[in-house]
């Protein structure tokens, strides 16, 4: 991005708190924040999607993170307040890593928060926040008082904010051609190829689970979960969302009830993945192999290359085949990792926050495809907070609050 | 150990470290042993020292003694093969100072909270950078465990690894690829965070005020390193201090 977008954008965003950048995915987005936050770092800082990597990495808790930030003692600088709106207060002791993604990105962005930066870039950053915390987060930065002149933000779910704020569309910021050559669009019609599965019925019975003595997240949860449908798993960030899914995949063991595949009481712990496939929030810690091709199965034999190839362009992956899945941006990294997922053809699929980093035209296909994979009678259920995704899927919803689950099927 | 300040524990690490290496009393050294891990047990930090006995002491332990008492058979500065059972002792000598010196070092800095870490640093004369990077050195070990667990969790999610813990360690090299890329990755990320935020600088402002540190804690833990450093001398030269 060229020193004339950055003026530009910063013309924009004078006499503004809040600018917001629309665009769609590869455009340049991130570029052009990057670029205004690295010519004059001074007093502007950067939130990128990665928020983890915002964090200091010199903390061992999160009272100690903005402590560090504050360059005080909690109790005596402006920030308690603005903890407890984030609901950040009761997890103080806790080490930022093992905050979920919703949490982290309240930590993040209240840690900016408190540096009073001159411009704050925050490069689709707010997508893991519920809508609570995203109402609140706007609040904080369209009300922080000092030296802090706005804040800059780029976001997928734009035209899904209640709050007006200004738009300003990139193409008018960037005369400059794309940098990234084009990718193509997920191609949904792709998932016809797959053969039919036959997905098991679910059913858990007082299923309680947590991480580690009296720290319950699910708490006597009952649930009986129908294969060839798709259901939106949703509550508040840090309510239990990814723990559901994980029990349901196996890779964490209840503590109590149990659960039935088909009516048999089964331990999924045994053999993780293998009924419930489950794509984490994070596409960074699911990829693993040094090529595209090989990340999506096609090395295994476990599944037919068919299959994998199918999945492969139904995620408009074609060009990328050879490509090192980790030195790519982090929108393709996502469906990389969301492909190489529901590549291995697991009866039910389990996808958490797929739409990260995806823009509109993306999150409608990627709708398209899950609701193809229902048809090919797999069970899925959707982890999100994006509105749009939900509306196309229009799935039967689990609603998640206290460590309880309830089910409502859409009119 | 918790309210130890600063100085007096850095002090009782090196009277720990210049007192083992005077002794040659393989009983002493396991009396000091059974100490720490009374201390180490009142710090909740048994479980970590049991660990490292087990999956470092004792590998260590079977090598060098295999090495001094069954291929060398003597100590150093002896013939080979002329004195096998002092090479056993030899080994058996180096590995307990070794325990002592590990148990030590995780008693004096493994007890240190997270919130006086950065005091109880700077307390050693750790400024700028080199404050950093000590931080740095603390929190990475419980982060790159964590995502070690998360990239464990995200195989078998894939169907790609047993439930079994035995699973996991057969798929430690698997972890290899993502945790080197993240450790870039995170490298890169925040050398620009550290710098946006002047961060060099926070670590210095990091608050000190009302720390429960306790000098009569500081008293206790330097007195008893100095009884080892005493009967450690007293041992080794009998007449240095009157007790021949």
């Amino acid at each position: 991005m060229s020193r004339k977008s950055t003026e530009l954008l910063l013309a924009a965003l004078k006499g503004k708190r809040i600018l917001a950048i629309s665009g769609p995915n590869f455009s340049g987005r991130s570029d052009l924040l990057r670029g205004l936050c690295r010519l004059v770092s001074d007093g502007r800082i950067y939130l990128g999607p990665e928020v983890y990597f915002a964090l200091s990495g010199l903390t061992t808790s999160v009272r100690q993170e903005l402590e560090l930030h504050a360059g005080g003692a909690l109790e005596s600088c402006d920030c308690l307040e603005s903890a407890e709106q984030l609901n950040l207060t009761r997890l103080f002791e806790h080490h930022p890593a093992t905050l979920s993604g919703g949490e982290q990105t309240c930590l993040a962005v209240l840690c900016a928060i408190i540096l009073k930066p001159k411009i704050l870039a925050v490069d689709c950053a707010l997508e893991q926040l519920d809508s609570h915390k995203l109402e609140t987060s706007l609040d904080l930065l369209h009300g922080t008082t000092g030296p802090m002149s706005g804040a800059v933000i780029t976001d997928n779910r734009l035209d899904e904010w209640t709050r007006a704020i200004p738009i300003v569309a990139l193409a008018d910021l960037s005369p400059d051609p794309r940098r990234h050559p084009p990718i193509p669009p997920l191609d949904p019609s792709q998932i016809d190829h797959l053969d039919p599965v036959s997905a098991p019925v679910i059913e858990l019975q007082n299923v309680t689970a947590g991480y580690g003595r009296g720290s319950d997240v699910l708490r006597g949860v009952s649930l009986t979960l129908q294969p060839a449908r798709v259901y939106t798993l949703q509550g508040p960030n840090g309510s239990g969302k990814s723990t559901l899914a994980k029990v349901l995949s196996g890779v964490l063991r209840p503590v109590a009830g149990q659960i039935l595949v088909n009516n048999v009481a089964s331990n999924l712990s045994k053999t993780p993945g293998r009924i419930a496939g489950y794509h984490l929030q994070n596409p960074d810690v699911g990829l693993f192999e040094a090529s595209v091709r090989a990340e999506l199965g096609c090395k295994t034999g476990s599944i037919t290359a068919f299959a994998a190839t199918a999945i492969r362009d139904a995620f408009g992956l074609q060009g990328f085949a050879a490509s090192n899945p980790l030195a790519l941006p982090f929108p393709v990294r996502k469906r990389v990792s969301l492909a190489a997922t529901i590549a291995r053809l697991p009866p039910w699929i389990i996808l958490d926050e797929p739409t990260l980093g995806a823009d509109a035209a993306t999150i409608v296909a990627l709708a398209h495809i899950i609701q193809g994979l229902s048809r090919k009678q797999h069970g899925v259920i959707v982890i999100s907070h994006s509105r749009k995704l939900l509306e196309v899927l229009r799935g039967n919803e689990l609603k998640i609050e206290d460590g309880q689950v309830r089910e409502s099927v859409p009119a | 150990m918790t309210r130890v300040p600063p100085v007096a524990r850095l002090a009782t690490l090196l009277i720990l470290i210049v007192a083992t290496f005077i002794n040659l009393r393989l009983q002493l050294l396991l009396a000091v042993i059974a100490a720490l891990a009374i201390l180490l047990a009142t710090d909740h930090l048994l479980p970590k020292f049991l660990k490292f006995l087990a999956f470092v002491q004792l590998p260590m332990t079977v090598m060098l003694i295999a090495v001094w008492g069954w291929v060398a058979k003597a100590p150093p500065g002896m013939p080979m093969g002329s004195d096998p059972r002092g090479g056993a002792m030899f080994a058996l000598l180096i590995s307990l100072r070794l325990t002592v010196l590990g148990g030590a070092f995780q008693l004096i800095m493994l007890s240190i909270p997270s919130r006086l870490l950065p005091a109880t640093l700077r307390g050693w004369g750790l400024r700028g950078e080199g404050l950093v990077v000590a931080l740095g050195v603390f929190a990475v070990e419980p982060e790159l465990k964590l995502r070690a667990e998360q990239i464990l969790v995200a195989r078998r999610a894939r169907g790609l690894l047993g439930g079994s813990r035995w699973a996991g360690l057969k798929q430690l090299p698997r972890l290899l690829r993502p945790l080197f890329v993240w450790s870039i990755r995170s490298a890169v990320h925040r050398a620009e965070v550290w710098e946006q935020r002047a961060m060099l600088l926070r670590v210095q402002r990091l608050p000190t005020e009302s720390l429960p540190f306790s000098p009569f804690a500081g008293a206790v833990s330097v007195t008893f390193s100095l009884l080892w450093l005493a009967v450690a001398i007293a041992f080794r030269w009998p007449g240095l201090l009157g007790t021949r």
